[in-house]
């Protein structure tokens, strides 16, 4: 029953209605939409461990992949818990999981399976010290963190549990926080319910999960998917200025990144946490005809400031 | 703030234990002896101590001193290679356990019951009750190695001390060992010190006033430990405490249950980053 569920959302659709109110800026008289033109502008991901760790130690990771075949750009971001043993495969198991197999919209403890198997299969229980043995019983933790965009028809979902968070600017600058909880940045001091890699431990999950869903509307949409540490600042930030701070769409590479991290550690603005932000930016356009036209030529209007397109079949990449 | 300082392998923190191991502690407690229970609680906490620490290997989060005194006077309560110093990064702690026990324990089934599971059970602290109470003598080595320690890590959370006793000082007064040891200090804050006193009586947790105390010795142990930092009291209130500002971090007649929770709450200062 489960996969039935699964491949319903694999082939999710807005609903017709929603389809219609698109805000097209030419009058129906003149020119006639073809179809809507979806282009992914941007595609980044960034990863840097706690200051005062060996290089490499972190325990976050994010799978960013597609656009498939079906059309669906996927990413998700994990945040594993510093204290557990694995933290770093268990979130790249859930990671990798999910962006495969998105959840069923009713919770189903059968998901997990797969990835606890991924992790069970990195390492020998009984080859481990008594420590890590114990510790590997009482079994690894992460946040969870998905978005799935459909570049066919625009329309987007995403799916969480813990505070690993999505920030989505819409062209008319609104700005929308999920899960919605963490519109307060104190939000971030709690504990947050993660998944275990035991199942013991994953007690009423389904209760915890969070669902979103949405359309792109036309123009450019920007989507972040940010680890706590630096969700809790951004969202500081947009209270202060109420915007998202641009200076994140500035960050070209990892190096840079990791100063930037570094910049806020030294003055105090975010804790010593792993941090972990994926952006993704896409442009909505319609491709009209001219009615007027002689020739009835195609236009496809896009806004001036899009650069550096990459169309659908671009290569995903994992961190 | 005081007391916020992150822990980490740069910035370690630092636990003493100092534990009561004169012939009283041969009572009875529970279904065993006070030393006999107090060895579990102990190398349980250690344990746990390790577990928190530990990923694929043992991060050195903290440095541990655990200090025992009876009979022999003060004494190194670890074995083996721990025993050589009286403070020990953790992952020493980790790897030098006397021997390694199979025990029982239930813990959640995740669906509201409890499942018996076997677990490894590290024995690092061995139950001793003989002699009389030098606790002067234990807290001066504590103090000194506490003080020793602040100083080579100045940015780190301030060292803990936990000082169990079900008995009077044989050697002298302590207080004013204690108000010394008070004074030990990082940029995070002085150090602190909590005292369980282990009877059969009717516990009273965190007192934040003398008042509340009708001995002279219990008022002295209220007066050596140190006011509990609001990350302590925060853990204190998740065990059903409701505790003031002033609340201590002292439990007089303390139980089973009430060193549990002190050792729980007096080793988990901070997030470890």
């Amino acid at each position: 029953m489960r996969s039935v569920k699964r491949s319903s959302y694999n082939h999710w659709r807005p609903p017709r209605k929603a389809l219609r109110n698109r805000g097209v800026c030419v009058p129906r008289s003149k020119r006639r939409v073809l179809r809507d033109v979806i282009s992914i502008t941007s595609k980044q991901g960034f990863m840097v461990g706690k200051n005062g760790n060996r290089p490499g130690e972190c325990d976050d990771r994010f799978v960013v992949t597609g656009p498939t075949s079906e059309g669906a750009l996927l990413a998700a971001v994990s945040d594993g818990a510093t204290e557990a043993i694995f933290s770093d495969r268990w979130a790249a198991a859930l990671a990798e999981n999910w962006v495969s197999d998105p959840f069923s919209r009713e919770w189903d403890d059968n998901w997990l399976e797969s990835p606890a198997r991924q992790l069970r299969g990195g390492f020998d229980l009984s080859s481990l010290p008594w420590f890590a043995q114990e510790k590997a019983i009482i079994g690894s933790f992460a946040t969870l963190l998905g978005l799935r965009l459909d570049v066919r028809d625009g329309s987007w979902f995403a799916q969480g549990i813990g505070d690993t968070v999505l920030f989505v600017e819409h062209p008319d600058t609104t700005i929308q926080i999920f899960p919605d909880e963490f519109w307060n940045w104190e939000a971030f001091g709690t504990s947050p319910y993660l998944l275990g890699s035991n199942p013991a431990s994953n007690f009423d999950v389904g209760q915890h999960i969070r669902f979103v869903q949405g359309e792109l509307s036309f123009g450019r949409t920007r989507m972040m998917l940010i680890t706590d540490a630096l969700a809790s600042w951004v969202v500081r930030a947009f209270v202060k200025s109420k915007g998202l701070p641009a200076v994140l769409w500035e960050i070209k590479n990892n190096e840079g990144f990791a100063r930037f991290i570094d910049q806020l550690r030294s003055a105090g603005e975010i804790r010593n946490d792993d941090a972990t932000m994926v952006l993704l930016s896409v442009v909505r356009v319609s491709e009209t005809r001219d009615a007027l036209s002689n020739d009835g030529r195609l236009s496809t209007r896009h806004p001036k400031s899009i650069k550096g397109f990459h169309g659908p079949g671009s290569k995903g990449f994992i961190g | 703030m005081p007391y916020s300082a992150e822990i980490s392998r740069t910035n370690p923190g630092c636990i003493m234990f100092v534990i009561d191991q004169s012939g009283s502690m041969s009572e009875h407690l529970d279904s065993s002896t006070r030393a006999g229970f107090v060895s579990d609680a102990l190398n349980r906490v250690l344990q746990d101590l390790v577990i928190r620490c530990s990923k694929e290997e043992v991060y050195d989060y903290f440095d541990i001193g655990v200090i025992g005194y009876g009979s022999l006077g003060p004494v190194n309560g670890m074995t083996g290679s721990a025993a050589q110093n009286w403070i020990n990064p953790i992952s020493l702690i980790a790897n030098s356990p006397a021997r390694v026990e199979d025990r029982y324990r239930k813990i959640s089934d995740g669906a509201g019951g409890l499942i018996e599971v076997q677990q490894k059970f590290p024995v690092w602290f061995e139950p001793v009750s003989n002699g009389g109470t030098p606790m002067v003598a234990a807290l001066t080595i504590a103090g000194q190695r506490i003080a020793d320690w602040a100083d080579a890590h100045e940015q780190s959370f301030p060292p803990i001390l936990i000082h169990l006793t079900d008995g009077e000082s044989t050697d002298g007064d302590p207080e004013p060992v204690a108000e010394v040891l008070k004074l030990v200090s990082t940029a995070d804050g002085n150090a602190l010190i909590l005292n369980l006193h282990v009877s059969n009586g009717e516990p009273i947790s965190f007192p934040d006033s003398e008042i509340q105390l009708d001995s002279e010795f219990s008022r002295k142990l209220f007066r050596m430990s140190s006011v509990l930092p609001p990350g302590m009291r925060g853990l204190a209130s998740t065990h059903g405490y409701s505790l003031s500002e002033n609340s201590r971090g002292f439990i007089l007649n303390a139980g089973a249950e009430q060193i549990v929770q002190l050792f729980e709450i007096g080793t988990r200062p901070a997030n470890l980053r």
